[in-house]
């Protein structure tokens, strides 16, 4: 490694990859978490298993594939916190481009620590416990998938090279001899490449005053609309929606693996799912415009009332949730339907509990949950009181409304607002 | 006309920031003077409807700030010390808003952004603007409408020459079109010809005194010597 790539990817370590290794031990605690509550020798069977499949000679690539799934999504949680800045002041650096994308390749590789880890830990177990013959051209395959999974992920490369570690990752998962090396060779490849420099910046053309008039949208609440929309943006939402697909799962597996279950039981399980998948997701949601969104305290100064506001933070986070109503249906649409009910309550629950919420530990989820969780599995039990729930949504939003005037706009600004866009900090990092 | 009736404002519990018995500002221009600290921005905000008080009532044009809302806000117009813009819109988007808000022509928000020389870049978000473009900006929606109330906190910091007259015209334009115009500042001497009164804030809390009757050669010095006062008290 030359003297500019260590320095960099030590200045990576220290900065952006040291952040994202949190979620290393977040997806730790998941796991034991999940196995832990199996029950005894299933769970270990299932655990032998996935270990086999990873270092040992094994039929299916399932456990591989998992592994890289595994490492893309530590890998895409580095990408934005090693890439913040780069593209800044750190251009003014004596360093090419080759070099630059090494080490980032390098930070985003060793923020995927937990899968090295897990590596070693599968091999001692699987060659000392179990008694099993290794299989070196898959053991050798991971680490070449992690750089390769890196490598996929940077932002702004040629698509050869993308194409290249792309190909790399699908060779590794395959894992037999060759498969590895020809993933190595192409590694070794696309991180030789020389990258562009930054392409040349392309400045939009201003408007003309006409067609600035002419831009009016019907209501400037449609303005505000969009503008908290792009606070939030598709990528965090997508990441909330996978908050939900955990319940929504649930729903499906335990219907279809109990198909003598009575459809009473099956419309119950369908209601509680997507119950808890609506507020995970909106929780979820919430804490991220918490931490996307920085304080417009001389919004406030305008003609617009309080309730206009929650008003419209409500339909943000309210609306997406009809994806987990969605993925319910298929198991049994009428429930699904029902739980259509809840929604407008816990958009109008998460807007009031974003209000005051940089203060709190679990910001705005800890309330969500509180309430959102009783109040849908209560609906989900007995549907009658989807009636009370939509009856309750407009006194919400006045409490929404009431939190919104009461909150201090101007204190600690600095602290709700997270500057590395990490969603992970929410108020007291 | 803004009124303040038994207003008590604190960030934390148990320590009051701004405590105001009784206070009616009226149309002309108002200076807000103090030290460091004293409460001035705090003051603004709270005529602002940005921050809501702790107990009492703010009312501009009768209507209370938090009871009605949105008629309370109708004529009001704030430039805070730091400008705050969203990111997540243009400049052009942002002054729409306003002008949509306020009910007025969205051709009023472009003749705004041309006053402000800020035409060229209004397809660019606050990310894109330096400091003084930002500033620029929100005085840019200052006048969108007729703002019956202009909120003005230390209008002169990080403004180069041209828009310190700007800010000069705006504030002597809004003043004779009957509006109340509060500027909070340090930069005395460039306001003291047009002063109406002064409010001198000290460890938070207000002294109100009309100028009027001042003669308008000793007016500066009578302004340094309430800002003074109130420096040494604070």
């Amino acid at each position: 490694m030359t003297s500019p790539v260590r320095a960099l990817t030590r200045f990576h370590l220290r900065a952006g990859a040291r952040v994202a290794l949190r979620a290393n031990a977040a997806l730790l605690g998941t796991v034991t978490f999940i196995f832990g509550q199996a029950p005894a020798p299933d769970a270990l069977l299932t655990f032998e298993r996935f270990m086999i499949g990873i270092v040992s000679r094994s039929a299916t690539s399932g456990p591989r594939m998992l592994f890289a799934a595994i490492s893309t999504a530590l890998g895409a949680t580095a990408v934005p916190r090693v890439m913040l800045g780069t593209s800044g002041w750190m251009r003014s650096l004596p360093v090419d481009a080759r070099t630059r994308r090494r080490a980032a390749v390098a930070a985003i590789t060793a923020a995927q620590a937990i899968v090295a880890i897990a590596l070693v830990v599968f091999a001692i177990i699987v060659h000392v416990v179990l008694h099993d013959p290794l299989d070196w051209p898959r053991i050798i395959g991971v680490p070449v998938m992690m750089v390769a999974i890196a490598g996929t992920l940077l932002p702004r490369q040629p698509i050869l090279m993308r194409a290249l570690d792309a190909i790399a990752i699908a060779a590794a998962i395959r894992g037999t001899g060759w498969a590895v090396g020809v993933a190595l060779i192409l590694v070794l490849i696309s991180n030789s490449l020389q990258p562009p420099v930054a392409a040349p910046n392309v400045p939009k053309p201003a408007p003309t005053p006409t067609a600035l008039a002419a831009r009016r949208v019907r209501s400037p609440r449609a303005l505000w609309l969009r503008a908290t929309w792009r606070a939030i943006g598709m990528r965090r939402m997508v990441d909330a929606a996978l908050a939900a697909a955990i319940p929504c799962a649930f729903a499906y597996l335990i219907t279809r693996n109990n198909p003598q279950l009575p459809i009473a039981t099956v419309e119950r399980v369908a209601r509680i799912c997507c119950a808890i998948g609506l507020v995970f997701f909106a929780a979820t949601a919430t804490n991220a415009l918490l931490a996307s969104r920085p304080p417009w305290s001389w919004a406030r100064s305008l003609p617009w009332s309080a309730l206009d506001r929650v008003i419209i933070d409500a339909i943000v986070l309210g609306a997406p949730l009809i994806v987990v109503v969605a993925a319910v249906a298929p198991v049994h649409w009428p429930s699904a339907l029902l739980m259509l009910c809840v929604v407008p309550f816990v958009g109008a629950l998460c807007a009031g509990a974003l209000r005051g919420a940089a203060t709190k530990q679990f910001g705005a989820a800890g309330l969500c949950l509180v309430i959102g969780i009783p109040a849908g599995v209560a609906v989900a039990i007995w549907p009658m009181l989807a009636v009370l729930v939509l009856a309750c949504t407009p006194v919400l939003l006045r409490w929404a409304a009431a939190r919104e005037r009461d909150s201090r706009a101007t204190r600690f600004a600095e602290l709700r607002h997270s500057a590395a866009g990490d969603p992970m900090w929410i108020s007291r990092a | 006309m803004i009124t303040f009736d038994d207003v008590r404002f604190s960030y934390v519990a148990d320590r009051a920031a701004l405590t105001i018995q009784r206070l009616t500002i009226d149309p002309g221009l108002t200076l807000v003077v103090g030290p460091n600290g004293a409460g001035k921005s705090t003051m603004l905000r709270l005529i602002a409807g940005v921050e809501r008080p702790t107990t009492g009532t703010v009312c501009i044009d009768g209507h209370d700030l938090w009871k009605e809302e949105v008629a309370a806000r109708r004529g009001l117009a704030y430039v805070p010390e730091h400008p705050e813009l969203t990111p997540y819109a243009t400049i052009g988007d942002t002054a729409l808003l306003v002008a949509g808000l306020r009910g007025v022509d969205p051709l009023e928000a472009v003749d705004a952004l041309h006053r402000a020389g800020l035409l060229p870049l209004a397809h660019r978000t606050v990310r894109e603007l330096s400091m003084g473009q930002r500033r620029r900006a929100l005085l840019a929606t200052a006048l969108i409408g007729d703002a019956r109330v202009l909120v003005l906190d230390e209008p002169l910091e990080t403004m180069d020459q041209e828009m310190r007259a700007f800010v000069h015209e705006l504030v002597r334009e809004r003043r004779a079109a009957g509006a109340a115009v509060l500027v909070a500042t340090h930069e005395i001497e460039p306001f003291a010809g047009d002063a109406d009164a002064v409010i001198a804030v000290r460890d938070g809390v207000v002294h109100h005194e009309s100028i009027g009757g001042v003669p308008a050669g000793d007016r500066l010095a009578h302004i340094i010597s309430l800002a003074r006062g109130a420096e040494a008290d604070g």
